[in-house]
């Protein structure tokens, strides 16, 4: 806790950062009250794909999905608070001041975890008074869909970080994380088209967000494609898990052993 | 006196540029202890090792009196390179998180702003300050929680001739309080008036080290010069009377032990050579530096 409040000393009065989260709140509730009220919508005049979305138990997931869009905001963030220590070379002076290696490592995982939980719990919220607005069945039918949203979060959010750590400039990391999600659904969808598997969903980010489609297009693409590239859900879960301590252990060992 | 830092063969390369070459020596308690060396000799890659930026290659260290490297540090005040401080965040901002980062100091904030002659500027951003209040700033982090130890890297970079006696005058009241102060500097005039221990790196290797008078072995030297510094220049050297010379603008020359300041006044009179300068001077840290590290 003590490292958390580390960092939340350099975050209360960093401008960014609450502009950033303001944005990410803000934008999200606006965009999802859109949809409720039918003023985004998927399709073109009176066909709505989105109608009926933000009702239990669909809500979940819907909501789920929408949600997956604007973690960028907080990844950018992430971003920016890793790359400012190198710029300001307060990574150094924290070692300098006192503070062990890892801890330091240690106060960025526990700003990445609790963005994570924040965020969560602002989906579920969400989620939970947009799903009772509107009726509709069983309010616990597909609430597990709350830990795939943290796991999404964290998975992406950590990736991030584990980009940021090495490059060290805000601009290029955030310019490469872009890339890279470019990239990834580059080669999920050559890897499960030419090899008719859903393996290619098991790639870093791909893995995680996996767990929040969006169901609509998932039914138009069982319509159209006569092979299923669905990943089983305990594969995503255990690839996710697996890649943010991949990203834990990769930045421990620098931490550890590299010259700052 | 009894050692706070222990340094034992310490080695460190970067690539194949040997930073340091093998480099031991120790730390008195309570001395001002001043690392010397030109440039590419190796001190700030030495503090660096000591405070754990950098990984040595083979060697140790230790910090005499602290469980482990990590207390130690916490009791370590710190001065290395360029301040470091989020730009966004005031300097008070700033300290109060060096505080909680160092576990000590919460309270010491305001008395060390005022120590620095920063109090007034408490509430702007860093981004605001010029180079030498930055230095201050950094000053003032190091002196957080009233530490046993300050290693400081050039401390005086960026201030004014009259901030540079602060940080003398400073670094003699702090050392008068018992702390012991490790100090790389190039200012060597500056060195000698604070210091009381020294060690002269060059290329990574140990040259010297102890007390500075040991170091700068009190020798004298005298400055001559005359209307025709050529002839008086060959009158001395392969002299009988003289143990090394210089010339540069003036003549410097180091006596033979047997020789006197007199002996070589009366020398060039009677080979017809006026002086129109004689001077006799102590032998300074700085020309003795600059012999060693040729």
């Amino acid at each position: 806790m003590k490292l958390l409040h580390i960092e939340w000393l350099k975050l209360r009065k960093y401008r960014a950062f609450w502009l950033l989260v303001s944005l990410f709140s803000g934008i999200f509730l606006l965009w999802n009250y859109a949809i409720n009220n039918s003023f985004l919508k998927l399709g073109g005049g009176p066909v709505n794909l989105l109608s009926n979305s933000y009702s239990f138990p669909s809500v979940w997931i819907n909501m789920g999905y929408i949600y997956s869009w604007f973690v960028l905001f907080l990844a950018v963030f992430v971003i920016i608070s890793v790359s400012n220590e190198f710029t300001f070379r307060t990574n150094r002076q924290h070692i300098i001041d006192g503070m062990r290696r890892i801890d330091f490592l240690h106060g960025k995982a526990l700003l990445v975890l609790s963005m994570a939980i924040g965020a969560t719990l602002l989906y579920s919220f969400s989620a939970f008074i947009f799903g009772l607005l509107n009726g509709g069945g069983n309010p616990i039918q597909n609430m597990e869909t709350i830990v795939y949203v943290f796991l999404y979060t964290l998975n992406y959010l950590a990736f991030a970080g584990l980009i940021s750590f090495f490059i060290k400039k805000s601009g290029l990391s955030i310019i490469l994380l872009l890339a890279y999600l470019l990239f990834e659904t580059i080669i999920v969808n050559v890897i499960n088209h030419y090899f008719e598997t859903f393996v290619g969903n098991l790639m870093p980010l791909q893995s995680t967000d996996e767990l929040l489609p969006l169901p609509v297009m998932k039914s138009l693409s069982a319509m159209t494609s006569s092979v299923s590239h669905d990943s089983p859900i305990y594969l995503s879960i255990l690839f996710g898990v697996g890649y943010i301590a991949i990203y834990y252990f990769i930045l421990r060992n620098k931490m550890l052993k590299t010259d700052l | 006196m009894s050692s706070i830092l222990s340094i034992e063969n310490i080695k460190k390369s970067y690539h194949v540029v040997q930073a340091l070459k093998g480099v031991s020596f120790e730390v008195p308690k309570g001395s001002v202890f001043g690392v010397l060396g030109p440039n590419g000799s190796g001190k700030t890659t030495l503090l660096g090792i000591l405070l754990d930026l950098l990984k040595a290659d083979s060697g140790q260290f230790e910090w005499i009196g602290y469980p482990n490297d990590f207390t130690a540090r916490k009791n370590i005040g710190s001065l290395l390179e360029t301040p470091n401080f989020y730009h966004y965040m005031t300097a008070k901002d700033n300290l109060i998180l060096t505080a909680h980062i160092k576990e000590r100091g919460l309270e010491d904030v305001d008395r060390v702003l005022q120590q620095v002659n920063l109090y007034e500027r408490r509430d702007s951003k860093f981004s605001t300050f010029s180079l030498g209040m930055k230095q201050r700033l950094a000053i003032a982090g190091a002196l957080l929680g009233k530490p046993d130890i300050l290693v400081l890297d050039e401390p005086t970079n960026g201030l004014d001739p009259v901030g540079i006696s602060e940080i003398r005058d400073l670094i003699r009241s702090l050392n008068q309080e018992g702390i012991t102060v490790i100090m790389a500097s190039h200012l060597l005039d500056e060195v000698e008036k604070v210091c009381t221990h020294v060690a002269i790196l060059k290329q990574g290797v140990l040259l010297s080290s102890g007390p500075v008078s040991h170091v700068s072995n009190d020798e004298e030297w005298i400055e001559l010069s005359a209307s025709n510094k050529q002839t008086l220049a060959n009158a001395l050297t392969n002299n009988p009377l003289v143990k090394s010379i210089r010339v540069e603008e003036l003549i410097h020359i180091v006596l033979q032990p047997n020789a006197s300041i007199e002996g070589i006044n009366t020398y060039c009179m009677q080979q017809g050579i006026v002086l129109n300068h004689i001077q006799k001077r102590k032998r300074s840290l700085e020309s003795k530096f600059m012999e060693m590290t040729k």
